[in-house]
């Protein structure tokens, strides 16, 4: 999900940050500018790792600025095709899934990618996988409605260089970045469909032995 | 601005959170540092509901070495870190050509194993 990336940028450091720590300042401004956004053929930023190197500064006639050529890293969100993620659905349509993971949302599900045979009910807006089941009872329907974890395999992530004269209309329809994923195979889809009932069992188990544990830990404390 | 290696190193969901835990925020300048908050805000509030909340890097470095013997790649096993599968039908979806690669049922147990008694189970599900 999460890479570092080595970057390079000239940094503006006004004359009365001088007197400040340039280390906390320079950090400051790279966020200011790179935090939330997306770098094309990058990825979308998320805050400064570390700055690896401030070059000479120098200043340029007719204003008081000091710029510097600065190396630093970046937490960058990339993923790589073929990576699962886990995500959130928060919009259905009959083109297919939106998902969610908070900080970033422009990922898409085609239709075509969904668990096979899917179908889609007007009646309220979503899809269903119509899960064959064995002992001969009519399929079961599993609903992918908004609101529910799935697991998606990324297949794309496209960059687009958007125009900066763009209305807030257009930039909504517009992504500089958007995941295309699939939900069609063994283990993707809900979180849910593919645990079984022992499995939450087993987790239930080690939370409560987790429990005795501290409850042991605490008694041990009130001996002492 | 120039991007002088898009990927110096990939990083753990879990490294991402112990990174963004220990930034101290900037309260003064807030206003101009929004888009910043928001996304850690944002990235955090994500991390905490996964596998990665409960993790440390201990636990993580841990469990590399259990990891050597089934020769996984890197990418593999950051998606098992982060991931955290407890069920042999989780690892065919991360590991490539599974059957192939891990003919013996109990191998394939064994990694499951592994996984789960080293990386605490994750926090409930949302």
């Amino acid at each position: 999900m999460y890479v570092i990336s080595l970057l390079r940028d000239t940094v503006a450091i006004k004359p009365h940050e001088l007197g400040k720590d340039q280390l906390a300042v320079v950090r400051r401004r790279l966020n200011q500018r790179l935090a939330n956004k997306v770098v094309p053929d990058l990825g979308l930023c998320i805050c400064v790792y570390d700055i690896t190197e401030i070059g000479d500064s120098y200043i340029l006639p007719g204003e008081g600025d000091c710029r510097a050529s600065v190396s630093f890293r970046m937490i960058v969100f990339r993923p790589f095709t073929e990576e699962v993620i886990e995500a959130k659905v928060i919009a259905s349509s009959r083109q297919g899934l939106t998902l969610s993971l908070e900080f970033f949302e422009d990922i898409f599900v085609p239709a075509q990618k969904l668990p096979e045979p899917h179908v889609f009910e007007d009646d309220g807006q979503v899809w269903y996988w119509e899960y064959e089941q064995e002992d001969g009872e009519p399929p079961a329907k599993l609903y992918m409605d908004p609101g529910k974890i799935v697991r998606f395999k990324v297949i794309d992530v496209v960059f687009k260089d958007l125009k900066p004269d763009l209305t807030l209309e257009e930039m909504k329809n517009e992504k500089s970045m958007e995941i295309t994923g699939t939900m069609a195979g063994t283990g993707l889809g809900c979180v849910g469909w593919w645990t079984t009932e022992d499995d939450e069992e087993e987790e239930e188990e080690v939370e409560e032995q987790h429990h005795v544990q501290v409850k042991e830990e605490l008694i041990d404390m009130g001996e002492e | 601005m120039e991007v002088v290696q898009k990927r110096v190193a990939m990083l753990t969901n879990c490294e991402v959170l112990e990174f963004l835990k220990s930034q101290k925020k900037d309260e003064k300048s807030s206003e101009k540092l929004k888009m910043l908050n928001t996304v850690v805000w944002e990235t955090r509030k994500y991390l905490q509901a996964s596998p990665a909340a409960t993790q440390n890097s201990d636990m993580i470095e841990q469990l590399l070495p259990k990891l050597k013997p089934f020769k996984l790649t890197t990418a593999e096993t950051l998606q098992i870190i982060n991931l955290r599968p407890s069920a042999p039908a989780d690892i065919q979806l991360l590991v490539e050509e599974t059957e192939e690669r891990f003919p013996a049922e109990e191998e394939l147990q064994n990694l499951v194993d592994a996984v789960t008694s080293t990386l605490p189970p994750p926090p409930p599900k949302r």
